[in-house]
């Protein structure tokens, strides 16, 4: 074939064209992290990267959400602790006020502090967390007893589902903890308690350690639920996390983010190739021409 | 003397041949680089008297290279102008971030946290802000395409009136030729204008030349004739009914549809990104909005909200798929009222319940009412935007590969060589002065004549 100057400037400009975008993609990529950064690039690779996308924002949200239920969860578990412990306390005072050899005034006394441990229930009972109060099922607004130890909330459970076919309780059941629902109403036990302490009701007395003993044991129960639930949610967030962290790495192998080796290379190579299409450009310029020769 | 004066009328044809035949030359070294220019050769022959003169300048054409590249510049621009649309189509549809697929996926993110503390004025609003981000997405990704669409249009009217143009200007262009023909003489620099009008005419709407006796040309393009015999037939460009690119030929007052006709050229890719690729992803884009919207409300309708009513949709539906995407907004019923968003199953479980909140977010990994998580689905759709992107892409590359070779066969046989021509200029130029000095030594024997006879 006839070769004329334009022939020569023509596959000139084709070559430059093209190692000018690849140089310009290699750059891209490079400076990005990713080979993959539109669905052009690849868009077998871009769509399972954005499926992968899609189910690593709901990991992490679901690792959140299920941390924070877990740390919500400790709220009222911490509350029943408290609430064993003054349980505990009550029952121990009702054996003290049992012994035949008290005074009614010691009893008195005895039956101030029982009423001061109510209070105190009646306080941890009414626990706000993050969400509301706690121990009042979806009545999370409003306090769920009230002064006198009447239960206004509800014993409806919410769950917070963190993986398929698995979702604690999220909120702790008031009722059962707390009122007859569970098996004994601890607020009337304890009333029950400080009426017969400062009354010397002795019989009504050792009626009162047995009932204390089971409004203790009421409430661990309810606690033991809660740490369970805690401890489902935190192990499940764990799962979630690394779930998430696996697909995460798989998404970087995706788009190629994890060869930044190979990312480097191509650079160097597209650099090298375009530096090598300008030399050549220069030099087919410059051939000698009879145009030249004078 | 008869001899010498012969002999002098020789040198004086050789000069002027030669002196003809140097101006061909420097006219080919100047059209070198002249989009369209083909190189004249001058042919030299001996006259009666055996002198010589420059019978005849020739066009160095080959109706089949030009007729390839004229064919491949076509496609190529069709290529071009679908690639570009498409590219600007994938940086809109497909941001590097926040995505549709972002979008939906923060919504989500949202409603997670709204089951947590479902009476949480922060958290209501953020789902109420959430989706209103998400129902932007798709309105201003539908939004967008369209607006592509009119500029798209208002390219195709610009190409159309570039056509008609050059259609017009052809009109003095090929008069000239027949004209310069019926008077026996070449036309080659009209002739190469006319060459360049018409790969101009088929860069934009496809064409194909006919030479016709007389020297005129009938142009075939968009399936109709596009000239023929000094009449140009006219383009003109409107939108149908169903606001696709509609483009009609006006011959002699006769308004013919050719739009399905025109299959090269800028105005075919133009049209094959406006009413074909666009639509095909608005279509997506609009069944996308449509099924989320309809998956959340079908759940958000049955939940309660702070203030213990409910049946009100999170998004305000849409009754066709057609233009969903572009219609999609938070309902009124509950924007600027994130105490509305439906956390709760039941009014009872008015305000800590969250089971509606749980199935929302549920979503995220549920399949819409058509097929597919939102995830899947806008991941389906970047896919489908990147295929296209891909495809167009890999095509332009291939015409720019294939006119580049059409070029070069065509430079093969009808482009300037410098070298060549800078031989042919010694070679003039040696002819010349070899003729002048046949002169001189004719003007030396008159002189020597002369002097005997003094």
């Amino acid at each position: 074939m006839r070769i004329t100057d334009n022939t020569r400037l023509i596959a000139i400009l084709r070559n430059n064209e093209w190692s000018a975008t690849r140089l310009s993609e290699a750059s891209r990529h490079a400076s990005a992290g990713a080979k993959v950064l539109a669905p052009s690039d690849d868009a077998a690779a871009y769509t399972t990267s954005a499926r992968r996308g899609s189910t690593v924002a709901n990991l992490s949200s679901r690792t959140r959400i299920a941390r924070s239920a877990a740390d919500e969860l400790g709220v009222a578990e911490r509350a029943l602790d408290s609430a064993t412990e003054l349980l505990a306390e009550a029952k121990t005072l009702a054996i003290q006020g049992a012994n035949e050899t008290m005074s009614p005034n010691d009893r008195k006394a005895l039956a101030m502090r029982v009423a001061g441990i109510r209070d105190q229930i009646l306080e941890l009972a009414n626990t706000r967390g993050a969400g509301g109060y706690v121990f009042g099922g979806t009545r999370t607004d409003v306090p769920p007893f009230s002064p006198t130890g009447a239960f206004g909330g509800n014993d409806t459970e919410t769950r917070i589902p963190v993986t398929d076919g698995v979702a604690p309780r999220k909120n702790v059941s008031g009722a059962k903890a707390f009122t007859a629902a569970g098996g004994t109403d601890v607020f009337a036990e304890l009333n029950n308690l400080a009426n017969a302490l400062t009354t010397s009701n002795v019989t009504a007395i050792r009626t009162g350690i047995d009932t204390m003993q089971a409004s203790h044991d009421q409430v661990v129960a309810i606690q033991v639920d809660a740490g369970l639930s805690m401890e489902r949610l935190r192990s499940s967030a764990d799962v979630l996390e690394a779930a998430g962290l696996t697909v995460a790495q798989s998404r970087s192998r995706d788009i190629g983010a994890d060869d930044l080796a190979g990312m480097a290379t191509e650079l160097a190579a597209a650099s090298s190739s375009y530096s090598q299409s300008l030399t050549v450009t220069k030099k087919l310029l410059s051939l000698p021409s009879l145009a030249q020769q004078g | 003397m008869g001899g010498l004066f012969s002999l002098m009328s020789l040198a004086r044809d050789g000069i002027a041949a030669h002196s003809a035949a140097l101006h061909v030359t420097g006219q080919n070294v100047a059209g070198a680089n002249t989009p369209g220019y083909v190189k004249r050769t001058a042919t030299l022959s001996s006259t009666v008297g055996g002198g010589v003169e420059m019978s005849a300048v020739a066009r160095n054409f080959d109706r089949f290279t030009y007729s390839q590249l004229v064919d491949q510049s076509g496609r190529l621009a069709a290529a071009t102008a679908r690639a570009t649309a498409i590219s600007d189509v994938e940086v809109l549809a497909t941001p590097a971030s926040d995505h549709i697929g972002d979008r939906a996926d923060a919504l989500f993110d949202a409603l997670h946290e709204l089951a947590l503390p479902p009476s949480s004025d922060s958290a209501r609003a953020s789902v109420l802000a959430r989706a209103a981000w998400l129902a932007a997405g798709f309105s201003e990704t539908a939004d967008g395409l369209d607006a592509f669409r009119t500029e798209l249009g208002t390219r195709a009217s610009e190409v159309v009136g570039e056509v008609n143009d050059r259609l017009a200007s052809l009109v003095m262009v090929d008069e000239g030729i027949v004209a310069a023909r019926a008077r026996g003489e070449q036309a080659n620099d009209l002739i190469d204008t006319r060459d360049r009008l018409v790969k101009e005419i088929a860069e934009r709407v496809g064409a194909r030349a006919i030479d016709a006796p007389n020297g005129g040309i009938t142009i075939f393009g968009a399936g109709t004739v596009l000239y023929e015999a000094r009449k140009p037939t006219t383009l003109v460009s409107s939108l149908d009914i169903g606001g696709s690119l509609r483009i009609q030929s006006n011959r002699e007052g006769v308004l013919t549809d050719v739009t399905k006709a025109i299959d090269t050229g800028t105005l075919a890719g133009i049209r094959q990104a406006r009413d074909v690729d666009i639509p095909g992803l608005l279509d997506s884009l609009d069944a996308f909005a449509k099924d989320l919207a309809d998956s959340v409300n079908a759940i958000h309708t049955t939940g309660f909200g702070l203030d213990g009513n409910s049946g009100r949709p999170l998004f305000t539906p849409s009754a066709t798929v057609k233009g969903a995407a572009h219609a999609m907004e938070v309902d009124l019923s509950v924007r600027d009222h994130p105490e509305r968003v439906a956390a709760a199953g039941a009014a009872a479980d008015v305000p800590g319940g969250n089971d509606i909140a749980v199935k929302l977010s549920d979503l995220a990994r549920a399949p819409l009412a058509g097929t597919g998580t939102a995830g899947e689905r806008f991941a389906a759709f970047a896919g489908k935007v990147g295929v296209l992107r891909t495809v167009t892409r890999s095509d332009e590359e291939m015409r720019k590969d294939t006119v580049a070779t059409a070029t070069s066969l065509r430079e093969g046989t009808s482009g300037v060589s410098t070298d060549e021509e800078m031989i042919q200029l010694q070679q003039f130029q040696r002819g010349f002065e070899a003729s002048t000095r046949v002169l001189r030594t004719v003007d030396s024997l008159f002189d020597s004549i002369f002097q005997l006879v003094r």
